[in-house]
């Protein structure tokens, strides 16, 4: 008798296995029997088979096996000792694992009816006589054989299918995740005049900020996340209070806060941001995240036109007094000639005192009119709209008509007006315009000339013109210098010297149209010299003429 | 019979001019002076001013300085003083005893000066 150690061999029907299918699974079939010859005789009979037989001899170890392996069918003797064939059969088809396995019983007796039935009640699917007809089993073995190879190959196909629909299902994810990723990404790196950043609530130190940050204030983005105080320091000192303010309220009230601060660059420049801040968790814990916009342009626009807003101010308050300072006198001699008429007494003023009147009413009408004059030049010079009528000009010529309408006023003020200049020098030159940048700077000297002689000064440096003109009055300190051809702008107070501010302005705009220079050197106290520069060919650019 | 002198105190020549003729077709004996300065020297000359028209923006002194240096002077601070100016804020600290806005209309500048004369 073999020893059971042999028994329970497993015995290897061919040296290649069963593993042609995709699935890769070994076929086994499992041979019960408790007679050894038996089962030699199976395997001889069996050699050469694409599945492997398994043997055991006895139910108890058919048991074991099948709740350990799964079997493509199992052929079982049906006289055991101990557990026999039938009984061997209905435990194994109690079995969860092997309930659906077909199962063979091989027997040399029992024909009859009554035992076949029994057979097939315990789970047989089919039975087999004794002495074995080798081509009906292997045919029959053949069968539930390729049964299972094929079962297991629908059961791999369709677990690779899951599998595979899964991997597709988690590659598609990663994808939608990657471009929802890339999308927030080129969203947040796409606003080119702010900063999306991200902070610790307590340290304030960064964890985000986009790449802009860089662009916009100058650090490299390395060194937003280096150092603990980066983030106040960008802050400029006089916003930090505020900007702290408005991360408390942020923190302890929840809600999204907007606040306009200033930020200070690399270089040192100052720039405004209106920012919006919020708290968010994290997996970490809290933190701050914000956008903030660059508004400097904005802001220093809004400045601009505020300072604009009050400069026009400041000029129509002037203006209005200069136009209401011409017409006092002249309201008060209308309703005092009416007065005079009306009660009879016209014919008994005397001639002087009408004639000096009618003239003094003249002469405000004249004011009126050079003011009128001066606004509508402001005016036109502001739309671009002032036309130049070019013709040969005599400088001196112009400055000795200037003169000759100064000379009484000089004459009574007792000032002395010195001119020094060429024969002539004539130029291609707007006469008029020309004549009102003598009338505005002589005037300007006698104004603020303190009572001083004037000088005027007229050469010819190479193709240029020159006329100087200098007083020796209050001067205007160099802090002023740069103000004062700017429009609606004087460097004394209007408190103590009337006009609208507009004659530098005006003349600055003459000259430069006629593409000339003017400057002016003085100090305070030392009187002040101008000196235009004027083009003798005239101004080049012929569109600029119409 | 109270005296009829009117100091006018303002730098604008025209305005000066056509309110001393007016106020001499009336009868009213006007001194002129062109700035703060002037005026304080012509109340030193001129005894008995009945009332001063003062403008406010003059050069060398101002309205406001002349005001407050002629009130605080016992020998003219009791003469009334009618600021003639084109701004509507007048004096800080002193006060004037009346304001006719420019532009002047006749009527009330002979009314205003017929009333500190009579």
């Amino acid at each position: 008798m073999p020893n059971s150690s042999n028994l329970n061999s497993i015995i290897n029907l061919d040296s290649t296995r069963a593993t042609d299918s995709h699935s890769g699974v070994e076929i086994s079939v499992l041979a019960v029997d408790d007679q050894m010859a038996n089962l030699i005789a199976l395997k001889a009979a069996l050699k050469g088979c694409d599945y492997r037989l398994v043997t055991v001899s006895s139910g108890e170890e058919a048991l074991l096996q099948v709740e350990e392996n799964e079997f493509a069918a199992i052929l079982m003797d049906v006289q055991m000792p101990n557990l026999n064939g039938f009984e061997t059969a209905s435990r194994i088809r109690q079995s969860a694992k092997a309930k659906h396995t077909p199962i063979i019983f091989l027997t040399a007796i029992y024909h009859d009816e009554h035992y076949v039935t029994k057979g097939y009640e315990a789970g047989a699917v089919d039975y087999i006589y004794k002495p074995l007809n080798v081509p009906m089993l292997k045919a029959k073995l053949e069968v539930f054989a390729e049964l299972h190879r094929q079962r297991k190959e629908i059961e791999y196909q369709s677990e690779l299918r899951k599998k595979f629909e899964s991997q597709v299902h988690e590659n598609k994810m990663a994808e939608l995740k990657k471009n929802t990723q890339r999308q927030y990404q080129d969203l947040v790196e796409g606003i080119r005049n702010g900063i999306v950043w991200c902070t610790d609530v307590d340290t304030l130190k960064f964890t985000f900020v986009s790449s802009h940050a860089e662009t916009i204030l100058g650090f490299p983005i390395s060194s937003w996340f280096k150092g603990k105080s980066f983030a106040i320091n960008l802050i400029h000192e006089d916003d930090r209070h505020n900007v702290q303010k408005a991360l408390d309220l942020a923190r302890t009230e929840g809600i999204e806060v907007d606040l306009e601060h200033r930020m200070v660059g690399a270089n040192g420049e100052v720039l405004w941001f209106q920012s919006n801040v919020r708290v968010a968790e994290t997996a970490n814990g809290k933190e701050f995240r914000g956008l903030s916009f660059d508004v400097t342009k904005l802001k220093n626009t809004e400045n601009s036109l505020r300072d604009m807003l009050q400069v026009r101010d400041e000029f129509l308050s002037i203006a209005s007094h200069e136009l209401k300072t011409p017409l006092t006198p002249l309201q008060l001699q209308v309703e005092g000639f009416l007065r005079l008429f009306n009660q009879g007494r016209i014919k008994d003023v005397p001639e002087q005192v009408l004639k000096q009147m009618l003239e003094t009413s003249g002469s405000q009408v004249a004011i009126l009119s050079k003011l009128v004059d001066q606004l509508l030049d402001v005016s036109r010079i502001s739309s671009g709209k002032i036309k130049l009528d070019l013709e040969p000009t005599d400088l001196v010529a112009c400055v000795r008509d200037i003169a000759g309408l100064f000379r009484e006023q000089l004459a009574e003020q007792n000032i002395p007006l010195i001119i020094s200049h060429p024969k002539e020098l004539t130029g291609n030159w707007d006469r008029l315009r020309i004549e009102q940048i003598v009338m505005n700077l002589v005037n300007n000297a006698i104004k603020y000339g303190a009572g001083k002689a004037v000088n005027i000064e007229i050469f010819k440096e190479g193709e240029v013109a020159v006329l100087k003109v200098r007083d020796n009055g209050i001067g205007i300190p160099k802090s002023d210098q740069h103000r004062i051809f700017g429009r609606f702008e004087r460097a004394v107070s209007a408190n103590s010297f009337s006009g609208l501010g507009l004659g530098l302005y005006i003349t600055h705009e003459i000259v430069e149209i006629h593409q000339g220079k003017i400057s002016v050197q003085s100090d305070l106290g030392q009187g002040a010299e101008f000196r235009v520069e004027l083009p003798i060919a005239g101004p080049k650019i012929k569109s600029l003429l119409n | 019979m109270k005296h009829r002198n009117v100091l006018i105190i303002e730098d604008n020549a025209a305005v000066v001019t056509t309110m001393k003729s007016l106020l001499e077709l009336e009868g009213y004996k006007v001194y002129t002076a062109n700035n703060g300065q002037e005026g304080i020297e012509i109340l030193g000359i001129v005894p008995n001013m009945s009332v001063i028209l003062l403008d406010m923006m003059m050069p060398v002194m101002n309205g406001w300085d002349f005001l407050e240096f002629q009130r605080a002077q016992s020998a003219y601070s009791k003469i009334p003083v009618v600021v003639v100016s084109a701004y509507g804020e007048t004096a800080k600290t002193v006060k004037p005893d009346a304001i006719i806005h420019k532009p002047v209309k006749l009527d009330l500048l002979l009314s205003t000066v017929h009333k500190y004369c009579a």
